[in-house]
């Protein structure tokens, strides 16, 4: 990442307080690299930035993974960095729990006024998530990201790259022409999962059922209802499992479990393709001071 | 109409008011907030971070990066973790601390050796 953060700072509490984050913005272009990426072809020519530090280096500091940061509330992406080479969108200042990142590597004498007053914010910011742990942990990547990969696992030097993302059948069947497995996969995302295995599939269980999305609560409600329904039993069964990490085994538990849950529950790719419930009390409420 | 026109009066008396970290004039009283900053012992980046830190915070505690293993963050009511030195160093020879599963302190990880850890905690916040 470069010196500075992408985009004018937002109404988040980080940058108002305890203290006006009030930056100079400039325009930087594009960095073509970008364009690559998924969400890269709509960026403009420019884009607004503003220093966070004069290092005096156009590398250094680091930026996360933004595909997929928003997958759960215990996460929140709380400015881009401008990181020519990394996709949009990638993460300068993030939080995951009780953890904040601060990418920037610079010492504060380093720091512009502007990168100043942000890291101070930022270090009282965090103080609210004492005790909240992080709910998820990574274990994937999410599902646009996956997608992407498997659009170029055939510019890899690694020719075990694609069996491990697709398996070795699909990898061998579309070894010189991954943009349209990509674009197969694309038609489907909704119902794209990754196993244990680290391989990226479309669920065609939740296909047959008649299920469209498979990170939507509508989805758990259904496959509860096919539960009753002995022809569909055993996969609704089996997809209530692997969409939650649960083995309940009645109906009427499943049943239950959703409803005691149903307020609390988010989907989440980066944390293993699956629901996971949000502890009463987990959540801190935003200040509007 | 009289109440628009006030308007950019009003939020120009405001930015005047609200307190910059970074301009002079910014707030006298410091941050009621301890902090344990784990680094780089001796480093000129941990006196430059020190210096910073003790200039607006009520109390400030620092100590080695190398040997954090999460007991020293009861020092703090926010821990920071940070260490000097270019990227590629860091990524080879930068310590890397192994916290407890339970660790639960407010925690900024800052540059490199921050993304690396969460790397190492599996967090979403982790060097890419």
């Amino acid at each position: 990442m470069s010196d500075a953060a992408q985009g004018e700072p937002s109404q988040h509490e980080v940058f108002r307080t305890p203290f006006k984050v009030q930056p100079k913005l400039e325009k930087w272009p594009t960095p073509d690299q970008q364009r690559e990426y998924p969400g890269g072809k709509d960026l403009p020519d420019q884009l607004t930035v503003w220093r966070v530090q004069n290092s005096g280096k156009d590398y250094g500091s680091v930026v996360s993974m933004g595909y997929g940061f928003g997958d759960s509330p215990d996460a929140e992406i709380l400015t881009v960095g401008y990181a020519p080479g990394k996709p949009p969108g990638s993460a300068g200042v993030s939080r995951h729990g009780n953890f904040l990142q601060w990418g920037f590597s610079s010492p504060p004498a380093q720091m512009t006024d502007a990168g100043k007053a942000f890291f101070l914010n930022c270090i009282v910011y965090v103080h609210k998530f004492d005790g909240k742990r992080p709910l998820i942990h990574v274990q994937s990547s999410d599902r646009t990201y996956a997608v992407y990969l498997i659009g170029i696992m055939d510019r890899f030097n690694d020719p075990q790259f694609g069996a491990r993302i697709v398996g070795s059948d699909l990898a061998k069947q579309y070894a010189d022409k991954a943009k349209d497995l990509a674009a197969l996969y694309l038609q489907q995302i909704e119902l794209v999962y990754c196993d244990g295995q680290g391989q990226f599939i479309i669920d065609k269980q939740l296909q047959d059922l008649g299920i469209t999305s498979n990170r939507k609560v509508e989805m758990l409600d259904k496959l509860v209802n096919l539960l009753g329904q002995p022809p569909y039993a055993d996969a609704a069964q089996q997809a209530l499992q692997r969409y939650t990490g649960l083995s309940l085994n009645t109906p009427q538990r499943w049943q239950q479990w959703l409803t005691a849950n149903r307020p609390r529950l988010f989907f989440s790719d980066v944390g293993g393709y699956k629901f996971f419930v949000i502890p009463e009390g987990y959540l801190v409420a935003p200040s509007f001071r | 109409m009289k109440s628009i026109a006030l308007w950019p009066l009003a939020a120009c008396l405001m930015s005047l008011l609200m307190p910059s970290a970074g301009a002079r004039g910014q707030t006298d009283q410091k941050l009621n907030l301890s902090i344990f900053y784990a680094g780089h012992p001796g480093s000129a980046r941990e006196a430059d971070f020190l210096q910073f830190l003790n200039s607006h915070f009520t109390h400030v505690d620092s100590g080695d990066l190398a040997k954090f293993d999460g007991s020293q963050a009861a020092k703090g009511d926010v821990v920071l973790l940070d260490y000097d030195g270019e990227a590629i160093d860091v990524m080879q020879h930068g310590p890397r601390p192994a916290l407890p599963g339970n660790y639960s302190r407010p925690t900024v990880t800052i540059g490199v050796v921050g993304g690396l850890i969460c790397n190492q905690l599996r967090l979403k916040t982790g060097y890419m």
